[in-house]
């Protein structure tokens, strides 16, 4: 792909005054650590107080960054922002986001930890889609299958994924949908309770037989992009399994979050 | 060693001091591109022409601060999650999404296929928000990615909202190389294209950029004419027809003209 590069239309030459100093990379590390979503503008004396680094030396590291447009400056002495580069690397680091090479493993463990189904699930359009599972060990057992679709208010995985979504996109949702057999009100209060608990809980109510605890996974914005599930047999789900389904399905959706660059 | 270079800009401009080592630094992000996520030492120190205790230094600053990541199984190096977290707010901090989220939506709910959002900065067009549509099948628009101006109806939107010497100096300037067998390289062609989409507003593009779509662009203009923001509707070719393009492109536009609007009025009248 075509990626953007900064034209040098001049030679670049060397000032025998100024030494190499070791932390100027990290120190440059720590301007840009300073941008942040409440903050997204600088000015340099803010700079200057913020790192404590000398002004003369900090406009070098500033100058270089904007060179590279990692950070931007519309005007001589206006604010800094970030600038367009990271737009193009952060672009380069998602696409190495396999979430489904970096579950397995971890589902796996979830399994070990309580011998039940778990499963891993996407929102597609309106629909819950399972994208991948790991079953119990035990004879009698939940099964699914991969790719397995369902509406986003039914179920355990669903509601996690609806509960994550902006409010209005749920309003939104909800109006689309003819099949909402639950009042609004009702529902609206469940999501707002999975949205307050961080998990969802559906027993016997999709599916008679069936239970099943989800937990969302969230990546580095703070969205909801999937929603692990350990599902059992109802007739299995008592007190004492459900407060470990819970505790499995959190704590996995927790570190599958951290490993998608989630920081809580 | 010596740690400060210089590089003039533009010619009558004050030198810019730049520190080296951050150059490197930032050389050394470069490298990641989509066809190199994963690169080792020996590998970026060679393409740098950096010694390999210099380049080691750097990379291992990279990975203390979170900009790059190390894979001790393979020996290699991506970026970080830091990239991540910096490009998130980038991008929520460009206040023009919050102005076009609302009439992102509408256009949505009205056509129910893909609207993005898009900035030009220099030659190249980035997305920079999306809103999907409800249907499962459509074209996911990636965030972020590069695209040059020539390629795509966001893009052509973009170029016909430029003063007519810099759409002259950008074809001049550009290699116009196609990435699709629908991409339009004759700079003859794409200067009609501009007096085009001038005249009827939008542009209508097939599989120019990414295969399989079509797309109705049209740019977010000020006052004078010019602008650096488009939005575009990307439609699978299972739902195209005439009528959905024509549709498409009176949402679009009407939606362009809203969000001028209310910057005009942010920006005080």
């Amino acid at each position: 792909m075509a990626v953007p590069q900064r034209i040098r239309t001049e030679r670049e030459h060397i000032d025998p005054d100024v030494r190499y100093k070791g932390e100027a990379v990290a120190r440059a590390a720590r301007v840009l650590a300073l941008f942040t979503r409440s903050q997204p503008e600088l000015m340099l004396t803010q700079l200057v107080e913020r790192t404590g680094v000398p002004k003369a030396t900090l406009l070098g590291i500033l100058n270089t960054l904007v060179a590279h447009d990692l950070l931007m400056r519309e005007s001589a002495t206006g604010p800094y922002r970030l600038g367009f580069a990271w737009l193009r690397l952060g672009d380069v680091r998602r696409n190495l986001l396999d979430i489904r090479e970096s579950a397995l493993p971890l589902m796996r463990q979830v399994r070990d930890v309580v011998n039940e189904t778990v499963i891993l699930s996407l929102k597609v359009g309106d629909r819950r889609v399972h994208l991948d599972y790991v079953e119990s060990m035990q004879a009698i057992r939940r099964v699914t299958q991969l790719g397995h679709e369902g509406p986003l208010h039914v179920g355990a995985a669903g509601l996690v994924l609806l509960a994550g979504m902006p409010g209005n996109d749920i309003e939104a949702y909800l109006a689309r949908r003819q099949d909402v057999a639950e009042p609004r009100a009702e529902l609206l209060q469940t999501l707002a309770a999975v949205k307050r608990d961080g998990y969802a809980v559906v027993a016997g109510t999709v599916n008679p037989h069936t239970a099943a605890v989800s937990a969302p996974v969230k990546s580095y914005t703070g969205e909801t992009v999937a929603a692990l599930t350990v599902s059992c047999p109802n007739e299995r789900f008592t007190k004492e399994l459900r407060r470990k389904c819970i505790k499995a399905a959190t704590e996995g959706a927790e570190t599958l979050s951290r490993a998608l660059g989630h920081t809580p | 060693m010596n740690a400060i270079i210089k590089i003039n800009d533009r010619v009558g401009e004050a030198p810019v001091k730049l520190v080296r080592i951050v150059d490197r630094a930032a050389r050394i992000l470069e490298c990641f591109g989509r066809a190199t996520p994963e690169l080792s030492l020996p590998q970026i120190s060679s393409q740098l022409k950096l010694p390999k205790p210099t380049a080691f230094r750097i990379l291992t600053n990279l990975v203390r601060h979170g900009l790059l990541q190390h894979n001790s199984a393979t020996a290699t190096y991506t970026l970080g999650f830091a990239t991540l977290r910096l490009a998130d707010d980038l991008l929520q901090s460009l206040s023009i999404r919050s102005h076009a989220r609302p009439v992102m939506q509408a256009i949505r709910d009205a056509v129910n296929e893909s609207v993005v959002l898009s900035v030009r900065r220099g030659d190249y067009r980035y997305n920079i928000d999306t809103v999907e549509s409800t249907h499962a099948i459509g074209q996911t628009q990636q965030i972020g990615t590069a695209v040059p101006l020539y390629a795509g109806a966001a893009s052509r939107a973009l170029l016909a909202a430029m003063h007519d010497d810099e759409v002259r100096a950008y074809l001049a300037r550009t290699k116009l190389v196609p990435f699709q067998k629908a991409t339009m390289i004759d700079p003859d062609k794409l200067r009609e294209d501009v007096a085009r989409t001038r005249r009827r507003g939008y542009v209508a593009t097939n599989a120019e950029y990414t295969p399989g779509g079509h797309a109705v662009g049209c740019a977010i203009v000020g006052p004078d004419g010019t602008g650096t923001a488009a939005l575009h509707v990307s439609i699978p070719n299972a739902r195209f027809s005439k009528a959905a393009e024509e549709i498409s492109a009176r949402h679009v536009m009407e939606g362009c003209r809203r969000i001028a609007a209310s910057l005009t009025e942010e920006h005080g009248a």
